[in-house]
């Protein structure tokens, strides 16, 4: 699943992870860091999968969220109508999950008759 | 057989919405036991078939039932609000606006050490039909929410609403436009602002 981590030097050339916007043929996948409730600045990342061909949206996605190349959470999948949004937090189950600098990325897949999608190529650096 | 934390903590969210909505609510879960003789789960479910609704994952070794609900009820709420047009799980006395879920147990966003016990927040109820152009609820945590309309409540996110997100709560006036799509039963805004 996950690719090779760059090292620190590569991270820092990489795009923050606020208003990151990956554009793919048939849609996009869109990123950004938001203050959660508890009133940390980057508490939360969240992340979307936009698909354009409306008859395609419905069904069943499964995705990987991946911070510096291994997964926090284990794979999940949802069955939706509308677009797939999720939010990564950082604070869970008594630690932080990501920090500053850290390279988030998430790798995705949905089906849909005879069309599979697969998120583009993203990773940003968590501002 | 003692149940894993997963099947349990799934079962305290199962619960939470078949006591307070009514649907029947399956549980999947699968173990895998070919690492060590200790039978894991290696995935955790849950399904309201009569809603569509189906969100799974993998979990942690040694997470707490808690977490796992967490999880799956992070996931499914906006869900399960869309598609039933219910406040659910109810916040008793304090209107439209539901609990949401926290590591150990649904709370009130705003004040964060009220907590009900996953499996303990049985009740949902109908929305309240003399709001009008106001905020009904906004899942803080997931940055979504719906706008009390008279013609039908309208559904936003992130992605639709211009300012700032993290003064929304349920209340405030906005202005809002309506497209022609639906997230469950609610009708989609296409732009959503506060109002002057």
């Amino acid at each position: 699943m996950g690719l090779v981590e760059p090292g620190l030097a590569r991270a820092q050339s990489l795009p923050t992870c606020q208003n990151y916007v990956v554009n793919a043929q048939w849609g996009k996948l869109t990123v950004d860091t938001r203050r959660s409730n508890d009133g940390d600045p980057i508490g939360v990342i969240s992340w979307a999968w936009f698909i354009n061909v409306n008859a395609d949206v419905p069904g069943r996605y499964d995705w990987t969220v991946f911070i510096n190349g291994t997964a926090p959470e284990g794979p999940q999948w949802n069955v939706k109508d509308d677009n797939l949004h999720s939010a990564f937090r950082r604070y869970r189950d008594g630690a932080d999950r990501y920090k500053s600098g850290d390279v988030f990325h998430v790798e995705a897949a949905h089906a849909a008759g005879k069309n599979l999608y697969v998120t583009p190529l993203n990773r940003c650096r968590i501002p | 057989m003692t149940e894993s934390n997963a099947v349990v903590g799934a079962r305290l969210l199962a619960d939470d919405i078949a006591n307070a909505l009514g649907y029947d609510v399956q549980i999947d879960a699968e173990t895998d036991d070919r690492l060590g003789g200790e039978t894991a789960t290696s995935s955790i479910g849950i399904r309201v078939p009569d809603l569509g609704i189906e969100m799974g994952y993998r979990p942690a070794a040694g997470v707490a039932p808690e977490s796992v609900a967490c999880q799956l009820a992070s996931h499914i709420q906006d869900d399960i609000l869309s598609k039933t047009a219910m406040i659910w799980p109810e916040d008793q006395d304090q209107g439209d606006q539901p609990l949401v879920p926290g590591d150990t147990g649904w709370y009130r966003e705003s004040e964060p050490g009220v907590v009900v016990p996953y499996g303990q927040a049985g009740a949902a109820h109908r929305p309240d039909s003399s709001l009008h152009a106001v905020v009904r609820w906004w899942l803080g945590y997931w940055f979504v929410g719906v706008i009390a309309d008279p013609a039908g409540d309208v559904w936003f996110s992130e992605h639709e609403f211009v300012g700032d997100l993290s003064t929304i709560h349920a209340g405030v006036r906005v202005d809002y436009e309506v497209g022609d799509r639906l997230h469950g039963q609610l009708r989609k805004a296409t732009a959503v602002r506060f109002a002057d």
